[in-house]
């Protein structure tokens, strides 16, 4: 089935997902977004799993990393899919400002999506939490 | 001057069935001289903190890892790569593009020289494209699998969630991505 969300829409839904299953912490919220039988190719341990599978996974991220954070660097989309650079950011238990990066790409089918893939950078430790004036001019630049 | 957004795509397409074609002539057909080419991340601390940083111990295992600039560092990185690793079947990718922007996601067939070991790895790419060229690259693939397609001998120890785990050492098996 195909969506008949338009891009922008399906961006603001995107934004809106990653919104609440990661920064509010509701991952029950994964239920009422995806289609029931939602397809992850990539879920944890480079596995294909489900809904149940990638909600289980966000709790498991949410009691791991307490002040888990991810912005939303940009987006593409085009037809019935959206592509998001994504960067996760987290405290470790020593203090260490700890963040990888992301690229994820979601396929709409009705007004839910039924589809994704990922691929991350390692964890590292990254320097800030807070945008420099340097890396807000890059950001800028980037989108 | 900018191209349609269509017309990306099919640059897109192009370029990945001439890398699955191995085509030598990839990098003068499909990059811009000035391409910033990045697998990964970067060891170096990027002070915009734009660039995905990668940690030391992530470089040392798989050294040709980083931000690579220029047709002729491309060309030294793909031919440091080769030395090391074949790439043997891709599966099956999906590719979008909007402006001047796109992006493919697959997964690729990894035959690594120095134990003979193969890898079914998911990879991702985003693209800046200008005049039909690409300006940037940004792969990025699962460093974990990459890297224990080549492990030689020994466990590893690894502690998260506050426990020790250990990657025995005999070589695990990794499962083929699902067919899209």
């Amino acid at each position: 089935m195909p969506t008949n969300l338009t891009p922008g829409q399906m961006k603001e839904f995107v934004r809106q997902h990653f919104e609440d299953f990661v920064n509010k912490r509701n991952a029950a919220v994964i239920h009422k977004n995806m289609t029931p039988d939602f397809y992850d190719h990539d879920g944890p341990g480079g596995k294909s799993t489900d809904l149940t599978g990638d909600e289980q996974m966000m709790v498991g991220m949410y009691k791991a990393m307490p002040d888990l954070h991810l912005t939303i660097e940009e987006m593409i989309a085009e037809g019935d899919k959206v592509m998001c650079r994504n960067t996760w950011r987290w405290t470790d238990p020593s203090g260490k400002m700890m963040q990888f990066h992301g690229f994820v790409l979601w396929r709409f089918e009705g007004e839910k999506i039924a589809e994704r893939w990922a691929t991350v950078t390692p964890p590292a430790e990254g320097a800030s939490w807070t945008a420099t004036p340097e890396r807000k001019a890059a950001e800028k630049r980037a989108s | 001057m900018s191209v349609s957004s269509q017309s990306n795509s099919e640059l897109i397409a192009a370029y990945l069935d001439a890398v699955m074609r191995k085509d030598a002539s990839v990098v003068e057909r499909f990059f811009a001289p000035e391409v910033e080419y990045m697998v990964n991340g970067t060891a170096a601390p990027d002070p915009a903190e734009v660039l995905p940083p990668i940690s030391a111990e992530c470089h040392a295992a798989l050294p040709w890892l980083g931000l690579h600039r220029g047709r002729e560092a491309v060309k030294d990185f793909l031919a440091h790569m080769h030395r090391n690793l074949e790439v043997t079947a891709f599966g099956p990718r999906e590719v979008i593009s909007e402006g001047n922007k796109a992006a493919a996601f697959g997964w690729f067939r990894l035959h690594a020289l120095s134990t003979g070991r193969t890898a079914d790895i998911s990879y991702s790419i985003r693209f800046e494209l200008r005049d039909d060229l690409i300006v940037k690259y940004h792969f990025l693939e699962n460093t974990f699998d990459v890297a224990a397609a080549f492990r030689s001998a020994g466990e590893w120890l690894l502690e998260t969630d506050g426990t020790q785990h250990r990657v025995p050492s005999k070589p695990v098996e990794l499962e083929k991505p699902p067919a899209t």
